[in-house]
């Protein structure tokens, strides 16, 4: 493999050329460096390249320590930075670390949890990426860790900060949309390789790659590229697009509506192009909450006010159709619509900056881990709901299926031990 | 009786009322509806041959067909699972689970008990690895209450698969699960006998408790401190000695481990309730031991459990050269809850160093309780910027009434910096003085803030608090806010408010100068409205109405049918846009002639139902004639219940045939008024209910515009 393609291949890039330059900028910055903030960045990939990117240019941080089941991963990271920072195969060498204050956990979704859980017991505060986990019920475990050892836990929905998203929200709650009965959230299907169809080709784990711990609490398999490279693709790691674009949108829904756990659920899916893999290719859910109703839709063409995704309100006197880019009110003119300036796909800062906020205040961050874990939930649940294609009824105090037993055993999912909750 | 054999049950108790034909005729069918059925079911070999070998978009369909053919489908499907292509292999898993899925749906007990069957020979001694991996991820959502397990239970003795068993089992979750589980602990390994222990204690085994505890005794110790935290769930304090007793034996990792299982044991006793003493106790034995993240969870802990007694605790650990330690035992501080800690921390105050009394102040402001207030004072005073800093702040965190004559001080004394956090503060202050109803101080603190207010968002800001607590007081402030043009939006409320207290005052005279004021700047037509209510009630001989713009002297024709299809609303009815005064026209079996009105004095509304006639789907003519003395634009608004045409100067302006309530200003038309005599006719729609309109005249620039009308 050339040099290029496999920081292409790793996700790093331009950006990670620049880490070092920044970084030592923000060495040169006014802050002094005993009140800077000291993390650990835990997963060296596309995503933990853009945080990365994010966290360098900032002159309250340093990142101290970088980690990655993945040698050749973390190294090129270590690199990037100019040796500033120590690289580690395993996270929990970070933890140990009396020095780091807090941890970016931007792994597998099958990590999540538990890291979370680790970080919170270590003493560190933690931000961790979407979704908090893979299960309810390992959900509720991180939210009452993070709690019992009193940890501040920003989950990685930054829509949460975003201002096009504070303002549809602001515009919501003027009430000039009237009573807000619905909300939809949309994204294109769970179509091609990296999520559906993939057949695996079990070999031996690359050089450097220590796959038992890549794996984790997930059950033990042989290695396999397609596992390692698309594990969205499988439900051991993750759930498809409902926990990755669904969590982000249906966070908004969840915030706008006001609620935090549905009363039922149904949901259906179907792969009319091949043979599936976990995951449906076109799903579509609705979720009944009180005085309101949410859809889930993973359809193909799926496309509101001339946006391919987003989140959508429908009001007693009109809509509000809300993604990165822009909200759209309908009728035009009934309140004031938003279009977002500059970089706005993966942006970061605001969300960093009320973590790092927080961690000095102790307040509860935009996406305290409660809302993480509802708004996980909300897409388990969806997930779930497909797999099971009858109507679901939900008990959102007890976390619980209601007269359904087998539903039930969708909530969790035992770790592999030495792994436990 | 060969008929009651077959039928079924639920169908046959119905069947067995009937007569003896109808049995015969019902029978034959139900026969034929069955072959039917069968006749039109896809069929199972196409279908598999598709789902084997046809091109990407049959076998799509095929796989999506072929659950519905129900259980007959899985012994071809068990084959392909078994097979060496690898993607049927998948897909046939993935059938068999949505078959699963099916049959576990509520009410279906007998077919999953019979699939459960079928499966259960993945896992037989002589099948392959592949296949038992595969048929415990498959039984692990299966397995019915009640199933025998013990198929499962006998890989828990095979290293190679007892991980996968034991999460199997774990998921399956039945008492015959647990039970598999429990009698394996005994002869297990400490290793794996930890992972059946994290099982149990997550299945909340009641029943295993004795196991568990002889564990928590003559286990290793990290086999202990597993079956502490197996325990935890039950929230039972008598479990509290045995968890000391772990902790005490604790090495190694197993120390952290032990500690945390107490936690949650505490955490669940917490939750269960009735053990508050033995909690806190407890808590407090931890703290003896404890150190880093351990004792920031110990004290998390307390804040969020503790009362008054744990403040000394707690503040006497506080350790500013332990950032992280330090904010967390704050966040506790700040957590406690009851009048009783606030006020064992503000006795403990004076004793506490430099920087923990400096990080303290907001923690007590934000207790709003009057006690804490001497210590925002004296530090607000204090000759140390720091502790001045956090005083003022902590003054107006603390929405106390009292901090309103500090805040004032310092508001028009202070350096610049103590200038900017008094004003914040008497903002915070009136916000909650308005929150609790305190008006008069909540007024005090928004006039002055108002006053000495260094921008216009902190005048809106007082504005808008003047406007919700008004008091005669602030006459002047707002008098003079009402001047400023980037206020306007703010300050028509304010004034409002302050007229209505001026007039529950008796100060009717200053309430006139107020709403003059409000009349005097143009504003939108609620405000206008409101305005000109007021400052009619107060002085019943002021015509308001045309001190700003309304017209109010008006001649009426009608009622006139709208007939059908509204063809009453397209005819010209009296010959418009031609007007005669003297001519009367057929209304019904009367004849109608003009009749001189006069609005009202407020908004110059004529209502309809009176002076034409109280009648539905009707209408009638509206004229009148007003004079300027120069020629100019202007804007013609009018507010009509329920809709309008209007010709200006003989000229169609607008056709609005609509329903809906008066709205001031609904309609808005530009148009060029002349020199002299102008003269304005509307034909007015009724629905229903009310029937009544005004009309202003401004200029384009919303001003009134000047003109006269002759009177009657």
């Amino acid at each position: 493999m050339k040099r290029r393609s496999f920081l292409q291949s790793i996700g790093l890039g331009a950006a990670g050329l620049a880490w070092n330059g920044m970084n030592a900028r923000a060495a040169r910055g006014s802050i002094s460096p005993n009140e800077k903030i000291t993390v650990g960045l835990i997963g060296c990939g596309g995503q933990g390249t853009a945080h990365m990117t994010h966290l360098v240019k900032r002159p309250d941080v340093e990142v101290a320590a970088v980690c990655d089941a993945f040698i050749p991963r973390y190294e090129e990271f270590v690199k990037r930075t100019g040796e500033r920072c120590t690289g580690y195969q395993d996270y929990r060498r970070i933890l140990e670390r009396k020095d780091i204050d807090a941890v970016f956990i931007v792994t597998p979704d099958h990590w999540h949890g538990l890291m979370t859980i680790h970080a919170c017991e270590a003493g560190k505060d933690v931000y961790v990426e979407k979704p908090l986990t893979t299960t309810i019920f390992e959900g509720r475990k991180v939210v009452q860790a993070a709690r019992r050892y009193g940890r501040v836990v920003q989950n990685g929905i930054q829509q949460r900060s975003m201002e096009v998203f504070k303002r549809s929200i602001d515009t919501l709650r003027s009430g000039k949309l009237g009573q807000v009965t619905h909300s939809g959230a949309w994204v294109s299907p769970n179509v091609g390789e990296h999520w559906t169809d993939v057949v695996e080709t079990p070999q031996d784990p690359p050089a450097g790659l220590d796959w038992d711990l890549w794996l984790g609490p997930a059950p033990w398999v042989p290695f396999s590229p397609q596992r390692f490279g698309k594990f969205r693709a499988f439900d051991d790691y993750a759930g498809g697009e409902m926990t990755n674009w669904g969590v982000h949108l249906m966070d908004i829904s969840l915030w706008g509506l006001g609620q935090d756990a549905p009363l039922s659920i149904q949901g259906t899916g179907v792969s009319p192009l091949s043979l599936p893999g976990d995951d449906q290719q076109m799903l579509q859910v609705v979720y009944e909450f009180p005085g309101s109703t949410l859809t889930w839709s993973q359809l193909s063409s799926e496309s509101y006010a001339g946006k391919g995704y987003g989140t959508l309100f429908r009001g007693t006197q009109g809509s509000l159709y809300v993604n990165r880019e822009s909200m759209v009110l309908e009728p035009e003119g009934l309140a004031p619509g938003y279009r977002s300036e500059g970089e706005f796909f993966i942006r970061l800062e605001e969300h960093h900056t009320n973590f790092f906020e927080c961690m000095r205040t102790r307040q509860l961050p935009a996406a305290d881990v409660e809302i993480g874990h509802r708004s996980a939930s909300v897409c388990l649940l969806g997930n779930i709901a497909v797999d099971l294609r009858r109507r679901l009824v939900w008990d959102g105090e007890n976390e619980r299926f209601v007269g359904d037993e087998q539903a039930n055993r969708y909530l969790y999912r035992p770790y592999r031990a030495p792994w436990h909750l | 009786m060969r008929v009651k054999s077959f039928l079924p049950e639920g169908p046959g108790a119905l069947i067995r009322s009937l007569p003896g034909k109808s049995l015969v005729f019902l029978s034959a069918l139900w026969f034929i509806s069955i072959q039917g059925a069968q006749a039109t079911e896809p069929p199972l070999r196409n279908l598999l041959e598709d789902f084997k070998g046809g091109n990407p978009q049959s076998q799509a369909l095929a796989r999506q067909r072929l659950p519905s053919l129900g259980l007959r489908v899985v012994p071809d499907m068990l084959q392909l699972l078994s097979g060496k292509d690898e993607k049927l292999s998948k897909a046939a898993c993935d059938i068999i689970l949505q078959l699963i899925n099916d049959v576990s749906a509520p009410g279906r007990e007998k077919d999953r008990k019979k699939l459960a069957d079928q499966l259960v020979p993945l896992i037989a001694p002589d099948r392959s690895e592949k296949d038992k991996v595969a048929g415990l991820r498959l039984l692990e959502r299966l397995v019915p209450p009640g199933y025998d397990v013990a198929p499962i239970a006998g890989l828990l003795a095979d290293n190679n698969l007892r991980e996968k068993a034991r999460t199997a089992l774990q998921r399956i979750n039945t008492g015959e699960a647990r039970n598999a589980l429990r009698s394996a602990v005994a002869s297990a390994d400490p290793l794996f006998q930890v992972a059946l222990l994290n099982s149990l204690g997550e299945m909340k085994d009641a029943e295993g408790l004795e196991i568990i505890i002889r564990l928590a005794v003559v286990g290793t110790p990290e086999v202990q401190a597993a079956a502490i935290r197996a325990l935890s769930w039950t929230g039972d304090p008598s479990y509290l000695a045995l968890a000391r007793s772990v902790r005490q034996n604790a090495t190694g990792e197993s120390r952290f481990d032990s500690f945390d299982a107490t936690l949650r044991l505490l955490e669940a006793m917490t939750a269960r309730g009735g053990n508050w003493e033995a909690v806190v106790r407890e808590y407090g034995e931890l703290l003896k031991t404890s150190s880093g993240p351990s004792w920031q969870a110990v004290i998390s802990a307390l804040g969020q459990i503790g009362d008054e007694r744990h403040v000394d605790l707690i503040l006497g650990s506080l350790d500013p050269g332990d950032p992280q330690g330090f904010h967390i035992g704050l966040h506790a501080l700040s957590q406690l809850r009851g009048a009783a800690a606030t006020h064992r921390m503000v006795s403990l105050f004076p004793q506490a160093a430099t920087p923990t009394k400096i990080a303290l102040l907001p923690i007590l402001a934000a207790k709003n309780d009057e006690s804490t207030l001497p210590h925002l004072v004296a530090a607000a005073r204090s000759a140390d910027p720091a502790f001045r800093k956090a005083g003022l702040e902590g003054l107006g965190v603390s929405g106390q009434p009292s901090a309103i004559p500090v805040l004032e001080e310092f508001a028009r004394s202070g350096n610049d910096e103590e200038k900017k956090l008094a004003l914040r503060g008497l903002l915070t202050v009136g916000q909650a003085c308005s929150a609790h109803g305190v008006r008069n101080e909540a007024s005090r603190a928004m006039n002055t803030l108002y006053q000495l207010a260094q921008d216009d968002s902190q005048r809106r800001e007082a504005l808008k608090g003047m406007a919700s607590n008004p008091s005669p007081e602030s006459l002047d402030s707002i008098l003079a806010a009402a001047q400023v043009e980037s206020l306007r939006d703010v300050v028509f409320p304010a004034l409002q408010a302050l007229a209505g207290t001026l007039v529950a005052a008796g100060q009717g005279d200053k309430a006139m100068v107020v709403y003059k004021k409000i009349l005097e700047i143009t504003p939108g037509a609620q405000d206008l409205a409101a305005a000109a209510a007021g400052l009619q009630k107060l002085d019943p001989s002021l015509n308001v109405a045309e001190m700003v713009g309304f017209v109010t002297q008006w001649w009426v024709v009608g009622p006139f049918p709208l007939g059908e299809d509204k063809s009453g609303w397209d005819q010209a009815l009296i010959g418009e846009p031609n007007v005669d005064l003297a001519a009367t026209y057929p209304s019904g079996d009367k004849q109608a002639a003009w009749k001189r009105v006069q609005g009202s004095a407020d908004i110059g509304k004529v209502d309809l139902l009176k002076e034409v006639a109280d009648c539905q789907a009707c209408l009638c003519y509206a004229y009148t004639e007003i004079e300027v003395s120069e020629e100019a634009d202007a804007v013609l608004c009018l507010g009509v219940d329920d809709g309008e045409k209007v010709w200006f100067n003989s000229s169609l302006v607008l056709d609005n045939f609509t329903q809906g309530a008066l709205v001031l200003d609904r309609d808005k038309i530009p148009v060029h008024l002349k020199k002299g005599i102008n003269t304005l006719l509307l034909k007015v729609y009724q629905n229903a209910m009310p029937w009544e309109f005004c009309v202003r005249i401004l200029s384009p620039e919303g001003v009134p515009v000047s003109f006269t009308q002759k009177k009657p």
